[in-house]
């Protein structure tokens, strides 16, 4: 896997809270079709860090690219965030569907109004997406009627209703019950097997070692350590490393 | 002897009390349009906490919830003169003062106050919608007017109806101090009426029943447009008894 793609570049990324320091200098790659996990212990900045890509978080600098674009986060543009957050898409925690719409409508809603693409056309893709995520019976139900490991497929599936190019997740799986988490594993399992492009914040050892192809470990606002799943889970380099995954293994 | 209370008198009563409604009505209807939009200014001005305007809108919602709406009334009859008849010296405008009709001080106090009590309910309906929704918005690309538009707003009118349909039954019933500002709507209407044969009582036995028509009139409005947005948890309920019916067959 020599000379893939590189589809993201976040460089020298600061962010503070107050007064408190969240991201110390960081750099995020993510090569084309690459699954890369973030780890580590809560407070470390995961989540910031994947916030910061599309602009939920604002970062106080730090240089981006992405596929063709590139701007300065201290004179970040409209047009910059923007382009960041319709190219790319978020599952997020607390899966965040919107409780007045049917789960059909919480896919439709971005096409329509932000790409003003016409119903008919998207509404096929959209049953194919619920399909694929195995709810294609629940289109005309309201979130707050499906499970929690139902409602983070469908966020999934409105998420890839938007064609992203970047899939970022945030922890998708924390907010379920143990046997919930199985399924949109899984589902998150078929998207890198389809080669999904996709950021990963997790505290699901099992998948960063199986299906991620990058991993990261972060702690107080530095990424300690990167690698190869295999390599990384199997001979931690740094000391802080090997005490999170003794206490998490 | 002429009886103590005629009934009858109450039932012939309220037809001639209803030429005023439309004067009563056009006090409410405006003065809930302007309110609303006042209202909704306010809120937005404190729920993104604009420097300065914020604390104005404070301190004049303080002042308006404090202070009693027949006082307002006055205060807006005697104080809006005063305020055109400054304008006319100080930047040389000619506005006449004797022109102006009551309605237009009722409808700015009306409107003034009103304002105060919704902007509340609209702030606190505002912030109720979940963070995370507008995070959600924002990912998939919407903008902040789209946040606003598909998201915020549909969640919060939701939440703000409930107590906007009292504000409004509130200012229907409050219309009746208008009288104070020389507009003759049906409270003034059935004192002059009854000045005519002394029917006091009975004139304003017909005329609680006509506001009283009239809230459960809007109550039912309300109700009816609260079950319109609600169209979310009516379907939940349909589909849980459909789930119990299917249970209670096995």
């Amino acid at each position: 896997m020599a000379e893939k793609k590189i589809l993201l570049q976040l460089q020298h990324l600061n962010k503070y809270f107050g007064k408190q320091h969240i991201l110390k200098d960081v750099d995020l790659t993510v090569h084309e079709n690459e699954v890369v996990s973030i780890i580590g212990p809560s407070g470390a900045g995961k989540s910031t860090l994947l916030r910061c890509v599309n602009y939920l978080e604002k970062p106080e600098s730090g240089s981006y690219a992405f596929d063709e674009v590139t701007f300065d986060a201290a004179h970040v543009k409209k047009r910059d965030i923007c382009y960041m957050r319709q190219n790319t898409a978020m599952v997020f925690q607390q899966f965040n569907l919107f409780p007045h719409m049917t789960v059909m409508e919480n896919l439709l809603e971005a096409p329509l109004h932000v790409k003003k693409q016409p119903r008919e056309e998207i509404q096929p893709y959209a049953e194919q997406l619920l399909a694929k995520v195995g709810l294609a019976d629940r289109a005309d139900y309201y979130p707050s009627q499906l499970s929690g490991g139902q409602q983070q497929r469908v966020a999934i599936a409105r998420a890839l209703c938007m064609h992203p190019d970047i899939m970022l997740f945030d922890e998708p799986t924390s907010a379920l019950d143990p046997e919930l988490t199985g399924e949109v594993l899984r589902t998150m399992r078929e998207l890198a097997a389809e080669h999904m492009t996709m950021v990963v914040v997790t505290h699901e050892m099992a998948f960063a070692r199986e299906a991620a192809s990058h991993v990261m470990f972060m702690a107080d606002g530095n990424i300690v350590e990167q690698g190869e799943p295999k390599a990384f889970f199997a001979h931690p380099q740094e000391e802080r490393t090997r005490a999170f995954l003794q206490n998490m293994l | 002897m002429p009886k103590l209370f005629d009934p009858q008198i109450v039932w012939e009563g309220i037809p001639a009390l209803l030429p005023y409604l439309p004067i009563t009505m056009e006090i409410v209807l405006v003065s809930a349009f302007f309110a609303l939009v006042l209202g909704f200014a306010i809120a937005l001005v404190k729920v993104r906490r604009v420097p300065v305007l914020q604390n104005l809108a404070t301190l004049y919602v303080s002042y308006m919830r404090g202070t009693p709406l027949l006082v307002q009334l006055y205060i807006a009859f005697y104080g809006v003169p005063i305020l055109l008849e400054y304008m006319n010296r100080s930047i040389g405008t000619h506005y006449s003062i004797n022109s102006i009709s009551g309605m237009f001080f009722v409808i700015i106090a009306f409107s003034l106050n009103e304002a105060a009590y919704s902007s509340e309910t609209i702030r606190a309906a505002l912030q109720a919608v979940d963070k995370g929704q507008v995070e959600a918005g924002y990912s998939i690309g919407l903008s902040t007017l789209q946040v606003f538009r598909y998201i915020i707003l549909p969640e919060s009118l939701k939440i703000a109806l409930p107590s906007l349909g009292n504000i409004f039954i509130g200012l229907l019933k409050g219309t009746s101090l208008a009288f104070v500002c020389a507009v003759v709507e049906m409270t003034a209407a059935s004192r002059l009426i009854a000045g005519r044969n002394l029917r006091f009582f009975e004139k304003y036995v017909s005329l609680s029943l006509i506001y009283w028509a009239l809230s459960l009139i809007s109550e039912r409005i309300f109700a009816f447009l609260e079950k319109r947005l609600r169209k979310s948890d009516a379907v939940i309920r349909k589909n849980e008894k459909l789930a119990q019916a299917e249970a209670g067959k096995d």
